[in-house]
């Protein structure tokens, strides 16, 4: 293979840009926006060149995960923690997406704020390189860096730019991330000793799994009710689910989302929001094949009762943006939905759905920050008629909200049928509760754009004006990808399919003991 | 014997007590005298004469005449000197009778038998974790003052060496917190 | 009055090469005296004495690193007294480090406030010596001895500030604990002396070995002898002074015992408990694994509501304890061939730890107004807008302490929790992540802060300037930060090799 370290310059790159811009004067606010744009153009650029150049390969004894474009290097030998990283169909899509979506957000970077442009752009870049660390690492310890490292410029982001009550908003989320990311560390090391192979690598460690009869001493905790691994699944899994979210710890997302300007959404509820489900598919679905089986039906009701949480508050809410944050709630139960099916067709859905609702999911919440700016208002009750003003706006929300609530011929449409389809291999009562969800989805989303769109103008939409090109510009690529993966999906199925089914095998079958010695 | 160390280490306790308990500050510095000297007695029990002798000169001797020094040009007023009653003549009365024991005692040699208070029983080679390398009967041989002096300059030169150190610590805190500021610098 | 027979040991003279291997802490030692000497000369001009502290402290460092390679796999000097080894060594550079950064931002901050004395390096060389004792200490006197040489130099710093009240009180403070403290220690090391005769750390050691049963009488000198560590490491409950001194004394003096006393204290807690009381660890396990938990619960939980910086730092420096107690409370445990020990984790801790608290500290000391310490977080509201460098360096010194990678504090705690894992004392470790998880709260709740607008825009701000000095110690502190948290391996190979060649060596039967 070529020499360049690819995955690497992925996230040095933005890091990399984020220091050159601390170079530059504050107050050349269009050479900063300049500067971002080259280097998430960059970052792009690599990425779709890694994505359809990713080779199928085969997976191997060795290499269960059979992850290209492999780059190891020892980093902590005393402890066999390595450099390693690797793209796979899966980390491909995501480290696609990730890109794609700072990239838009760079784009979409509001000039109001100039006095912190540098800074916002800087922050940015690094959690970029942050999160592309996070889906190439393929050693524990690396992606335990990431994983908690990305807290560090998301908390500055959060904190500093949106809302009056963003401070708080963003305590939560820290706080809950971190309580949840601490305990997946415990259950790394203890992996990491349980296992023959004494490594971080992940690989190994799908080779060497603990053995079952390992000890684990909680006092206080009848370790018989479950087995080790057990418990250790669960310390990975409340960290993913925390971090999704799934119902019971969602409650940080959405005021986090409501206090979030529209830019910062882009990439944090596009992207930040699947690292819970690819760690999950990742790391949960590979390292603990028997425990997700027991837990799976736990897993899955939660998943139904997201959608249906979420639907049922979106429909409640007044505020637009509650209403996406919510929706996006529900969606994200689709995925892990998809997810716990342990189907491949549940599980390349949910892939295909990642990638589609990062870009839904950002189409929409730039609208509502377009609309936001423009009224005022989040209020619901207080616009009306934006049609006859925005008519620009109008059609690409019309798309969004379409590919939003699931329309054959948009692109959530192939990935939530995917997902269905696994639902019912899994148990046909699961898959009519979500399809209910999807019958909600409907009414809140059509409640929503009609709402803004139709009847006469109100007096906060009286004066609004449509939105400029450059926004439009920004906006179009995403619908325009909406569009082109619903009529045409056979690139993201051809790569996430294949994915899928070797993430399932993994899972659905312990590994045999190693024959060869460690 | 082993009763003797008993009854001077209970005056010692009594004593320190006194030392923290009393309202004037010349009755604390006075039982501490007594303290510091039944200290030294026990030394002397121990078969110690050159470390009892030390305590008596520099403890009860110079540096509690420091001391009272100190708190009588600091408090002159009347309700703070002693006033004896009876109860001080029984103190000091068994603490005499005390030391006249102990010194005829010491007179006499000093030995102890394996029972009785366990810090009379260094040495006792029943004990396990015992490897006690100086019997009380080698350092009367060996002379006292020579044992102390050859175990200072040699096992342990090194914390005497820092000792000196510390005094120059401490000398330096002393001068540098009493100092007066100087005008200009 | 001649001496009739043989004295009862025949008389050796320690060996010249004795004295050559004590070269880092002869070194220090010469510098304190030299220091001084040179008040006497330099007149006004007495940044001279920084740079010649600085001299003495890069030396010394130097010896000891010529040390580290020297000593193979140690041997002890003077009598079983002192060690020669790896894990001296370390601790030596960590303290060494730590004070020539001190040292590097005191002039400044003292100038502001007008304490600017010589005695002040002098003190400063004394009680690095006495931690540089305490680090090779093999004997109880040693230990003793080393333990009152830092304190007795710290007392005297602490109320260095002469004319404030505070200052006073906190010296005042310290010292009435302090020597409670080293009652406790004295009182212990009688009691383990008489029961095991000797003071020599090696034949304790051999000693306790010997036999399976305890003692109630060892058993109560080897907790006296925690209980007197715990009050220099300041560990729950034997914590209360920390506070109060901390916020009182100056706060150059704060950051160098802040850190150094901790090192130190910590260094000696295992060569002590980790490795002389092994055949005793059943015992002493619990109590120090209560001890550590209490630390993590009550430093975390005073610090969240703090309002100055210096008080939660204090707090926090608590919980910090509490989490590398974690490290001591596993011992020698290894329930696999992982290379992960306690004393590795506490080694790795402590270089982190140090790096990271001057850093925060020296932030604190570097903006000090004139004649008062601004260090309320109202008082850094805005730090971002004035300083930009200063505001990220003490970010990242927070980040830091809280344990975030790719931060050195971040791997001081995974090599702490994981010894605690690979011995099977998960409980302990989900303490410690319990605590960390608080810590965040009040950790963030400074970072923002700085990267708040200022209330008044037009406000004039009292912040004192950067000097080049005081850049350069927090450009060594933060890159020590990010750059030891990125190649993680440097500073663990180090401890590991320090924590192989420990003396005492582990009794073989364990």
């Amino acid at each position: 293979m070529n020499r360049v370290p690819w995955l690497t310059l992925m996230i040095v790159l933005p890091i990399g840009g984020a220091m050159l811009l601390q170079l530059v004067p504050a107050r050349m606010t269009s050479v900063i926006r300049g500067v971002t744009v080259v280097f998430a153009t960059a970052v792009t650029c690599i990425a779709g060149g890694l994505l359809f150049n990713l080779p199928h390969m085969a997976a191997s004894g060795t290499q269960p995960l059979s992850l290209a474009f492999q780059e190891q290097r020892d980093w902590i030998p005393a402890i066999s923690a390595s450099y390693h990283l690797g793209l796979d169909g899966l980390s491909g899509w995501l480290v696609m997406l990730n890109s794609g979506l700072f990239l838009v957000a760079a784009l979409a970077v509001s000039r109001s704020d100039a006095e912190r442009l540098r800074r916002y752009c800087a922050l940015m870049l690094v959690s970029e390189g942050a999160i592309a660390g996070t889906l190439l690492a393929a050693d524990l310890l690396l992606f335990y860096l990431f994983w908690e490292g990305m807290l560090i410029p998301l908390y500055f982001i959060l904190s500093g730019f949106g809302g009056p009550r963003r401070g708080q908003a963003t305590l939560k989320f820290i706080v809950y991330t971190i309580a949840g990311s601490l305990l997946m560390l415990v259950a790394i090391l203890w992996l990491y000793f349980a296992s023959g192979a004494h490594s971080f690598d992940l690989e190994s460690l799908i080779i060497n799994p603990p053995p079952a009869q390992s000890v684990m001493v909680i006092p206080g905790i009848n370790v018989s009710t479950f087995t080790p691994q057990d418990l250790v699944f669960i310390g990975f899994a409340i960290a993913f689910a925390i971090k999704l979210p799934l119902v019971p710890f969602h409650t940080w997302l959405p005021e986090l989302y409501v206090q979030s300007p529209a830019t910062t959404l882009v990439f944090f509820a596009g992207i930040v929001g699947k690292m819970g489900a690819y760690g999950f598919i990742r790391y949960g679905l590979t390292l603990f094949p028997s425990s997700i089986n027991t837990f799976k039906w736990l897993f899955a009701a939660l998943a139904v009762t997201g959608i249906i949480y979420g639907a049922l508050m979106a429909l409640s809410e007044r505020d637009i943006k509650r209403i996406l944050a919510y929706a996006s709630l529900s969606h994200l139960g689709f995925i892990a939905l998809g997810i716990f099916t342990l189907t491949t067709n549940g599980i390349s859905g949910a892939i295909i759905q990642m990638v589609n609702h990062g870009i839904i999911i950002a189409a929409l919440f730039l609208i509502a920050g377009y609309i936001e700016r423009r009224t005022g208002t989040r209020d619901l009750s207080e616009m009306a008629g934006l049609e006859k003003r925005m008519p620009w706006l109008y059609v690409l929300f019309l798309v969004a909200t379409l590919a939003s609530l699931g329309m054959p011929g948009t692109n959530s449409f192939v990935g939530e049928f995917a997902v269905m389809l696994g639902a019912f291999q899994l148990g046909w009562p699961l898959a009519v509760v979500a399809l209910g969800g999807t019958v909600i989805a409907c009414w809140y989303m059509l409640r929503l754009h009609q709402g803004l769109m139709h009847d006469p103008l109100k007096p906060a939409t009286e004066h609004v004006h449509d939105i400029r090109l450059s926004e439009g510009l920004v906006l179009a690529p995403l619908v325009a990808l909406i569009i082109l993966l619903g009529v045409f999906p056979k690139p993201v199925g051809d790569i996430a399919s294949p994915a899928a089914s070797q993430y399932v095998s993994l899972a659905s079958q312990p590994v045999a003991p190693p024959s060869f010695g460690t | 014997m082993t009763l003797l160390l008993g009854i001077v280490m209970l005056l010692a306790a009594i004593s320190a007590l006194g030392v923290v308990l009393s309202r004037q500050t010349l009755y604390s510095a006075l039982s501490l005298v007594v303290t510091l000297s039944m200290v030294a007695v026990i030394f002397l029990l121990l078969n110690a004469q050159f470390l009892f002798a030390v305590q008596i000169i520099i403890y009860a001797g110079a540096v509690m005449v420091l001391f009272v020094f100190i708190i009588a040009l600091l408090n002159p007023e009347a309700e703070d000197r002693p006033a004896f009653d009876w109860r001080s003549w029984i103190g000091i009365a068994a603490v005499a009778g005390i030391t006249i024991l102990v010194f005829v005692t010491a007179r006499n040699g000093i030995t102890y038998n394996d029972g009785g208070l366990r810090g009379a029983q260094i040495g006792r080679v029943s004990d396990p974790y015992h490897t006690f390398s100086f019997p009380p009967d080698a350092v009367n041989a060996a002379g006292n003052v020579q044992t102390v002096a050859g175990q200072l300059f040699t096992t342990f030169i090194l914390p005497f060496e820092i000792t000196s150190l510390l005094l120059l610590v401490a000398a330096i805190g002393a001068v540098y917190l009493t100092r007066r500021e100087h005008s200009g610098s | 009055m001649l001496a009739q027979s043989a004295p009862l040991v025949p008389l050796v003279t320690p060996s010249a090469n004795d004295l050559l291997d004590l070269l880092p802490e002869l070194i220090v030692g010469f510098g304190f005296i030299a220091l001084m000497l040179l008040d006497l000369v330099v007149g006004r001009q007495r940044w001279w004495l920084a740079v010649a502290a600085i001299v003495f402290l890069a030396a010394g460092f130097g010896a000891s690193v010529w040390g580290w390679f020297d000593s193979g796999n140690g041997h002890t000097l003077y009598f079983g007294s002192f060690a020669y080894d790896k894990f001296s060594m370390f601790i030596n550079c960590v303290l060494l480090f730590s004070s020539a950064l001190v040292i590097l931002i005191s002039p400044h901050y003292l100038n502001r406030r007008g304490i600017h004395h010589g005695e002040y390096y002098a003190l400063i060389l004394a009680a690095t010596l006495g931690m540089m004792l305490l680090a090779g200490a093999m004997s109880l006197m040693v230990i003793f001895l080393g333990i009152e040489g830092l304190s007795l130099s710290l007392y005297i710093l602490s109320g260095f500030s002469r004319t404030e009240e505070r200052s006073q009180e906190a010296a005042l403070k310290y010292l009435l604990l302090g020597g409670f403290a080293s009652g406790f220690l004295l009182y212990g090391m009688a009691l383990v002396y008489g029961e095991t005769g000797h003071t020599q750390l090696q034949q304790i050691g051999a000693a306790l070995h010997s036999t399976t049963q305890a003692d109630p009488m060892l058993l109560a000198g080897v907790v006296l002898i925690f209980v007197g560590f715990a009050f220099k490491a300041s560990l729950v409950p034997f914590h209360t002074w920390t506070p109060d001194v901390y916020q009182g004394a100056p706060t150059s003096v704060t950051t160098f015992m802040s850190v150094t006393t901790k090192v130190a204290a910590f260094a000696v807690i295992v060569r002590v408990f980790t490795y002389t009381f092994v055949s005793l660890y059943s015992h002493w396990e619990v109590i120090v694994a209560v001890v550590a938990i209490a630390s993590i619960v009550v430093g975390n939980v005073a610090a969240l509501t703090q309002t100055h910086v210096k008080r939660m730092l204090a707090y926090s420096s608590i919980a910090q304890a509490g989490y590398i107690l974690i490290g001591v409370a596993v011992g020698t445990l290894s329930n696999t061939s992982s290379s992960i020990t306690g004393t590795t984790g506490v080694l790795y801790y402590l270089a982190a730890y140090a790096v990271t608290q001057i850093g925060a500290f020296a932030v604190i000391t570097i903006m000090a107004g004139r004649g008062e310490d601004l260090d309320s977080y109202d008082g850094l509201r805005g730090l971002a807008y004035r300083r930009p460098f200063v505001a990220a360096a003490m970010g990242l010194f927070l980040l830091s302490l809280g344990g975030f990678p790719p931060t050195v504090g971040f791997f001081g705690k995974f090599f702490v929790f994981a010894a605690a894992v690979n011995a099977n004392l998960t409980l302990l470790a989900l303490w410690g992540i319990a605590g960390s998880a608080i810590s965040v709260f009040y950790y963030l709740r400074v970072a923002l802060l700085m990267y708040q607008r200022p209330k008044d825009e037009q406000q004039e701000y009292p912040w004192s300037r950067t000097t080049i000095a005081g850049g350069t110690a927090l450009l060594a502190a933060a890159a020590g930060t990010l750059v030891f948290g990125i190649l993680v391996a440097v500073v663990f190979n180090g401890a590991q090799a320090a924590q192989n060649a420990i003396l005492p060596a582990i009794a073989s039967t364990r």
